[in-house]
């Protein structure tokens, strides 16, 4: 983007005296604005300087950058604790016009003493923009010094965040909850995790982990095991006779919160809701709790009876669930909210699995199943020992020689793993590109292969094939080429003509993805939803254009992930807060930051890290091979304490600050 | 199932400034220089917690890496070419110290770290002569006093180690760090007054003056002499340095890694010096004259106590009784039973720690049979699961504590807590089971039950004991009734410990004195021992004083001889307990040494009454104790301070101690004493000094062979073969009647042993923590609210006890860790055996089960 200047990691952009249509571009992304009102002019961050426009004062935004490092420093380090509060009192004085030459000759030693031995990025990281406004900026620090500038007085949002907290959906402090870990403090570790997540039992083992994907360690080796230390926390509470957190402020506002659907969001929201004291109903279509992290992933993944203590805690917060009630039949909004609910949280996710759009799908097929509905079969029926549950007829379950899963992602390997562990020897999986662009996790990818399963590559599904009693008996098939590249420069699959055959399998599933499932929205013509079939809402608070309605999960983003439809539940409940309270509903200029941040972006997988590197990654043990083909048993075992202990010593506490300069002040 | 991928597992060969070292991956660079030599200078960094890497001092340069690299929190790896020292490292180490001194005060001159400061030495080793920097002054912010522990801020660099230490190596975790940035500081979790176990440990790893106990102002480091010897509180064994400047004890220290405790103390071994030099003190000899007594000299003492016991030789073979002492030195406790049988020709000795006999612990080392009964810390450590069997971990015994969380970081071992209420311990602890008090025996049988069927139902233990058909016929004889007594939430908990035990294998069975104390202890003891041999496990029996263990291997008992060796000569007296004896025979001379019988004794008023029953009492101690004034000739001998000798502690260690101080007084080690009144009696026994005790020691009783070098016991010689796995059934307890407490004891380190009752600044924490517990003479009574709710009782409520022959007032603390049903008092409180209390106008019988027992042998 054009930028005035830009010393974003150390590509220098300087615009500066050129003619606006001459500047040069900047490979940085920020946004224009910093809300809708007001305009954004500089960011100081982790990775340098970008100076969008004017008007912006370099000088007095290093010494709120400086302050804002003292304040974000955890005091577990001498150089930044002290380092930092030195440098802020000389930029005080230079900003009080009282500075001298001699001020910023120190501040220059200062920042290397500090970046070169503190403990994290605040330490490391953040005297970087100093010095490069030392070093682009000379002359405006000159004039301070001078006498001759005062200082403006604009506003200046700033943010402490991480690479792996910037993105994480719900933004959870992840380098302090390894560092607890770290300090054998479980308690604390996982106190630190709920602030961000009631999950952490699921999240911990079913998490797509995109922190890990954003994590500095794999600049030296090999990134943190962020997720699987987060289920050590919460396995250690489960574990140990730990006494859990209670809710001191149980019941204690009057607004009755109705939360529609027992699944992550849901969970998490009433979670959210229940410490800040309302009452919260959760009614559930299901006779079980989870929506898709209990009927969507495999008991071997998340054992249920594990789970059900997750829920369980969430209940003994005050929570209460309602199960097998049908949202929009059984109950309405009219009807709850004539029972007195103040508020609704809609996170009914999205359960209905998505057509093939083959021929023949529409004939009913014996032997043809939808992704979701044959994992909800199997783990109803895998289940039925752990967690004995009267409502649910356990499922007869069919045992087919030859299986054919269609679709790569991590439904699709669920799938797969299922058919593997109920003794079926020939388990495929049909995907139309290669092995490369499997949408599924990598490390699920690689179990299937271990366990057995056959990859049908570069072959798309045509049409469904059964015998005369209405028996599928095959998938016609299509075999894919990669096509021209388009006008991305991506090569699309493309049929090749005339390569139809026939795949034998005697079951079919697709598994392609899912819709979400929104009939009871006929009664709120005033929220709108989106041609996918999902609900529109305030992209910050949540709230649709009914007030006392909120959505979140999937039933919004559409089918994604667990920690994302987490994320949402945790914004929502606390605009759902702010909404009942009769406060106005809205983000902090830290949730602000939040945006900007994750538009620059915080991890840099070319930045070379001054480490020595060689500490490798804790292996996670697991089961038997004889358990993990033969049985539903849970294959990842869990860290041990030790082990769990060495993983978080690995962490480099990457926290750093990024700054706006916003020139029209702060909000009033 | 080891977790560590096999990699960790390998070595890893670097360079240090030049020099090739091999070290086992996982190794800090750090740790990897000091195996060369190389010392790279530190502020926060402690060997017995995990890295800090607070000060940034222990910079390094890495070959390949730009810039420095902290050694003490990064791994060596292979093929690293490190550099310890170089211009620009020492530029950074300076600067790194200079960022403390920045705002530090110049307090030097008055601090009680001067001469010993971490920082002063850094200061001065880096040759830093100027100040850079300045940042706004800090204003002067008060001293925070929590009791023995204070925080001066000012002087604080808030290099963690107070905070780490406390959570990691003490299992407390009280402090934290409050607030961010320059303005942080160290406070309590809570922010309210520090509330923990009082260890001390902070202050000993506090690299300046900011942590201090208040108890030492008196003495700078350079001013002291220090002595290593052993803590003598209890049968841990400590290692600590006394301080003394002037003939006078200011403090005691432990160093990083002193001895087998590794330099960790409890708060009574850091803080409970002051028993040694206070006024309470015996200083000469004293008889009884009418009502008061006279001091005299010892041979005057001597040639009176040795025509008094001359005289009732003609009484015959029970005229003499006589009580040893579990505070007293090996050397002492043999010379005393030396005297008895060889001047006196009487058996007629007993110690209040007699496993083998008749004290409170009847029968318990019986029931060792073939089992090796000690245990030694290393062993220990090595455990994968510690079960506590009716132990509170944070009173008796602390610094066990510390060696099994050193398994737990170490290793992942577990800890399963088994109480009468429920327990506490650090790292929250897998299990925590409550049984109640009447049913410990019933439910060491279920578990016993418990483990024999899971290993039945496959898997097995490695190391185990075969369960023999005769021995599991003869537990499921008493296993359905067991089970029935126990509720079902007990009885499902048990079953998963039996579960847990089988999984983790190598457990350490640790039983307390709850359990040593119970009137079943025989029997539990039996059950315990059966479940370390079926497990392949080991058992820690956690003894209350120094030398519990020593003055048993010394033969202070009627029955056995030095060394467990049988006592046959029936001419040397007929055995039963002291009181029956007393009362049933014509004796005519007690001799008590180094034990406090009246405060003690499970039935101290009957043994009032014995006392008052003989016609001569001697009394041997180093206190104006209830006992000696209850003697007609008091003798004054020394602390454990003031001598020298050994102590055998409850890994079987025979360590040595030395004296710190001159002893007080006129006071002469017990050994010296009896040696002495042997000699008056015509009867020189020959020694010249304690080590030639020590070296007869060495000689006569088997086991002790390695005393002159401080080494361990060996017991092997002594084992007896017995049947591999046996059980007694002792008949169910009888319970309290409906509306009846049963009474149990509450420990408290703070005031558990003698020592402890004169040292003013640990009775002060109890005066804090307990509120008004002696000061005005109400300590608390600690009831389950539901009992509470069903008496009347509220929080805070008077409470009259009365026991025969005292009462006291007491308050009501309502605790839900108390059972249901019970009533719980401190430890040193009257014990009676059955108590009236009184709240509101309303009596309510509590009952001492063991009082109401008596003791059941098995």
């Amino acid at each position: 983007m054009k930028v005035l200047f830009s010393s974003w990691l150390d590509v220098i952009v300087d615009n500066r005296g050129k003619a606006r249509d001459a500047w040069d571009d900047a490979k940085v992304k920020l946004p224009e604005t910093y809300d809708v009102a007001r305009k954004m002019t500089a960011f100081m961050g982790w990775g340098g300087i970008v100076i969008l426009d004017e008007p912006f004062d370099i000088v007095e935004m290093a010494a709120n950058y400086v302050k804002a490092l003292q304040k974000s420093s955890c005091a577990k380090c001498f150089p930044c604790r002290v380092g930092t509060k030195v440098m802020e009192d000389i930029f005080a004085r230079i900003v009080a016009g009282q500075g001298t030459e001699g001020d910023l000759t120190q501040l220059e030693g200062l920042c290397e003493t500090i970046s070169r031995n503190s403990k994290c990025g605040i330490g490391q990281l953040g005297p970087g923009p100093i010095v490069d406004s030392f070093k682009y900026f000379r002359k405006e620090y000159q004039e301070y010094v001078l006498g001759k500038k005062k200082g403006p007085g604009y506003f200046y949002p700033n943010k402490t965040t991480a690479p792996c907290t910037a993105a994480c959906p719900t933004g959870m402090d992840i380098p302090l909850y390894i560092e607890q870990i770290k300090e054998g403090d479980f308690a604390g570790s996982l106190a630190t995790i709920r602030t961000a997540s009631p999950m952490a039992c699921s999240l911990g083992r079913a998490c797509f982990h995109p922190c890990e994907n954003n994590c500095r360690r794999e600049n030296v080796e090999r990134s943190l095991a962020i997720c699987k230390l987060k289920r050590f926390a919460w396995d250690y509470e489960d574990l140990h006779a730990a006494e859990k957190p209670g809710n001191p402020n149980r019941h204690t506002r009057p607004e009755k919160v109705a939360v529609i659907g027992a699944g992550p969001s849901g969970l998490s929201a009433a979670y959210y809701l229940l410490l800040e004291g309302f009452p919260v109903t959760i009614f559930e279509k299901l006779p079980t709790p989870g929506g898709a992290a209990w009927t969507g992933i495999p008991h071997y993944r998340i054992p249920k009876d594990v789970m059900m203590r997750e829920v369980n805690y969430i209940e003994d917060l005050g929570g209460e669930i309602k199960y097998s009630v049908t949202f929009g039949k059984d109950e309405t909004f009219a009807s709850l909210r004539a029972k007195g609910y103040k508020a609704f949280f809609v996170a009914t996710g999205g359960d209905l699995s998505k057509a093939m759009g083959v021929e023949g799908e529409d004939k009913n097929y014996q032997g043809v199943y939808g992704g979701i509905a044959a994992l909800k079969e199997i783990v109803e029926f895998t289940t039925k020992d752990a967690v004995p549950n009267p409502a649910i007829k356990v499922p007869v379950l069919a045992k087919p020689k030859k299986v054919l899963v269609v679709g790569g992602g991590n439904t699709a390997m669920d799938c797969v793993r299922s058919w593997i562990r109920l003794g079926c020897k020939d388990v495929n999986i049909v995907y139309r590109r290669t092995k490369k662009e499997l949408p599924a996790d990598p490390h699920e990818v690689h179990e299937s292969e271990d366990e057995g399963v056959n990859y049908c590559f570069m072959l798309a599904p045509t049409k469904l094939v059964a015998d005369a009693g209405g028996k599928v008996i095959g998938l016609e098939c299509q075999k894919m080429e990669m096509g021209p590249p388009d006008e991305s420069g991506r090569r699309k699959p493309v049929p090749v003509p005339g390569s139809e055959h026939l795949v034998e399998g005697d079951m079919v599933i697709s598994a392609i993805g899912q819709d979400c499932d929104i009939f009871f929205l006929k009664e709120v013509p005033d929220v709108k939803i989106t041609k996918w079939k999902t609900i529109i809402t305030n992209e910050e608070t949540f709230q649709t254009a009914v007030p006392d309605i909120f959505a979140g999960g999937d039933v919004v983003s559409g089918p994604l992930n667990l920690v994302t439809a987490v994320g949402h539940a945790r914004r929502a409940a606390q605009c759902m807060g702010q909404f009942l309270r009769g406060e106005p509903v809205g983000i902090s200029d830290e949730q602000r930051m939040e945006k900007v941040i994750a538009t620059i972006g915080v991890y840099d997988k070319n930045e070379k890290i001054p480490l020595p590197g060689g500490w490798a990654r804790q292996e996670m043990p697991i089961c038997d091979r004889q358990d993990k083909i033969g049985s539903f048993k849970e294959v990842e075992l869990g860290y041990s304490l030790e082990a769990a202990v060495d993983e978080a010593s690995r962490c480099m506490r990457c926290y750093v600050v990024g700054m706006a300069c916003v020139p029209e002040g702060a909000s009033k | 199932m080891s977790h560590a991928p096999a990699e960790t597992k390998s070595m890893v060969t670097l360079t240090v400034d030049g020099k090739t070292v091999e070290v086992k991956k996982g190794t800090t660079i750090l740790q990897a220089a000091r195996r060369v030599g190389k010392k790279i200078p530190t502020l926060c960094y402690l060997e017995k917690t995990h890295p800090i890497g607070s000060c940034r001092v222990c910079s390094v340069e890495v070959a390949g890496v730009d810039g420095p690299v902290m050694s003490c929190t990064t791994p060596a790896a292979d093929g690293m070419a490190v550099t310890t020292d170089s211009e620009k490292l020492k530029e950074f180490r300076r600067n790194m110290v200079q960022f403390i001194l920045v705002n530090h005060p110049l307090d030097c001159p008055v601090c009680e770290r001067s001469g010993e400061c971490t920082l002063q030495n850094l200061t001065w080793g880096l040759g830093i002569q100027k100040h850079d920097w300045a940042t706004t002054k800090h204003e002067k912010k008060p001293v925070v006093d929590w009791g023995l522990i204070r925080y001066d801020q000012n002087l604080c660099v808030m290099c963690e180690r107070c905070v780490r230490i406390c959570n990691e190596v003490q299992g407390i975790d009280a402090y934290r760090i409050d607030g961010n940035g320059y303005s942080a500081k160290i406070n309590t979790k809570d922010g309210k007054p520090l509330d923990c176990d009082f260890c001390g440990q902070c202050i000993s790893v506090c690299p300046v003056g900011a942590l201090s106990s208040g108890m030492y102002f008196s003495g700078r480091s350079w001013e002291m002499t220090r002595t290593p010897t052993v803590c003598p509180h209890c049968a841990v064994g400590c290692s600590f340095e006394v301080n003394v400047k002037n003939g006078k004890i200011v403090r005691v220290t432990s160093g990083n890694a002193l001895g087998n405790n590794k330099g960790n103390l409890c708060a009574r071994g850091r803080f409970g010096y002051e028993f040694v030099q206070q006024g309470d003190r015996l200083t000469a000899p004293m008889i009884r004259r009418g009502h008061g007594f006279e001091t005299t000299d010892w041979d005057t003492a001597f040639a009176y106590i040795a025509e008094k016991l001359n005289e009732y030789r003609a009484a015959g073979k029970n005229a003499y009784a006589g009580l040893g002492s579990e505070r007293a030195t090996n050397e002492d406790n043999y010379v005393f039973q030396k005297f008895f049988r060889e001047a006196l020709g009487s058996g007629n000795i007993d110690n209040l720690a007699n496993m083998a006999g008749h004290g409170t612990a009847a029968g318990v080392f019986e029931q060792f049979g073939d089992f090796p009964m000690t245990v030694s810390f290393d062993e220990l450590k090595k455990g994968n699961l510690f079960v506590f069997i009716g132990l509170d971990g944070s009173n008796e015994n602390p610094v066990v504590s510390n060696h099994i969380r050193e398994a737990i970081y170490g290793h992942g071992a577990e800890v399963a807590l088994a109480y009468s209420k429920e327990a506490f311990f650090l790292p929250s602890p897998r299990m925590k089971l409550t049984y109640g008090y009447a049913d410990m025996h019933e439910f060491t049988v279920a578990l016993t039950g418990d483990l024999v069927a899971a290993i039945k139902a496959g898997g097995g233990i490695s190391g185990g004991a075969v369960v023999t058909a005769d021995f599991e016929q003869r537990l499921n004889a008493d296993l359905a009734g067991a089970r029935a007594t126990l509720d079902g939430a007990l009885a499902a908990q048990v079953a998963q410990l039996a579960a847990l035990i089988k999984k983790k294998q190598k457990p350490v069975f640790l039983i307390g004195q709850e359990a040593q104390r119970h009137p079943r202890a025989g029997a539990i003891v039996r059950n315990i021992v059966n479940l370390a041999k079926i497990a392949g496990g080991r058992v820690m029996v956690m003894r209350e004083y120094c030398n519990s263990q020593g003055v048993n291997d010394m033969g202070v008992a009627s029955n056995v001889l030095p060394g467990y060796r049988k006592e046959t000569r029936q001419e040397l007296g007929v055995y039963a307990d002291l009181c029956t004896l007393i009362n049933n025979h014509e004796t005519k001379a007690l001799i008590i040494a180094d034990e406090d019988v009246l405060r003690r004794h499970a039935d101290f008023v009957k043994f009032r009454e014995a006392m008052d029953k003989v016609e001569f009492a001697i009394v041997v101690d180093q206190f104006y104790s209830q006992t000696a004034m209850a003697a007609d000739v008091v003798l004054p001998s020394c602390t454990a301070l003031e001598k020298d000798g050994t102590f055998t502690n409850i890994e079987g260690r025979i360590q040595w101690i030395r004296p710190a101080v001159a002893p007080v007084g006129n006071s002469r080690p017990t050994w010296r004493i009896f040696a002495d009144l042997a000699k008056a009696m015509g009867r020189d026994f020959g020694y010249r000094s304690t080590a030639d005790v020590s070296a007869e020691i060495a000689a006569t009783v088997p086991g002790y062979g390695a005393i002159m070098d401080g080494g361990m016991t060996d017991f092997s010689a002594l084992v007896h073969g017995s049947p591999s796995l046996s059980m007694a059934s002792p008949a169910p307890m009888k319970k309290p009647a409906a509306g009846e407490l049963v009474l149990l004891p509450e420990h408290n380190l703070f005031v558990m042993g003698i020592y402890t009752d004169y040292c003013p600044s640990l009775r002060h924490l109890v005066g804090k923590h307990y509120a008004d517990f002696h000061v005005e003479g109400k300590p608390y009574a600690d009831i389950n609210p539901a009992d509470a709710d069903a008496l009347g009782l509220k929080a805070e409520d008077t409470l009259l006890f009365k026991a025969p022959k005292r009462e006291w007032k007491g308050r009501v603390r309502l605790s839900g860790a108390v059972k249901p049903g019970s009533v719980r008092i401190p430890d040193e409180m009257d014990q009676s055996p059955s108590l009236i209390m009184t709240a509101g106008g309303r009596e309510i019988q509590c009952r001492n089960l063991l009082g109401l027992m008596g003791v059941e042998k098995c």
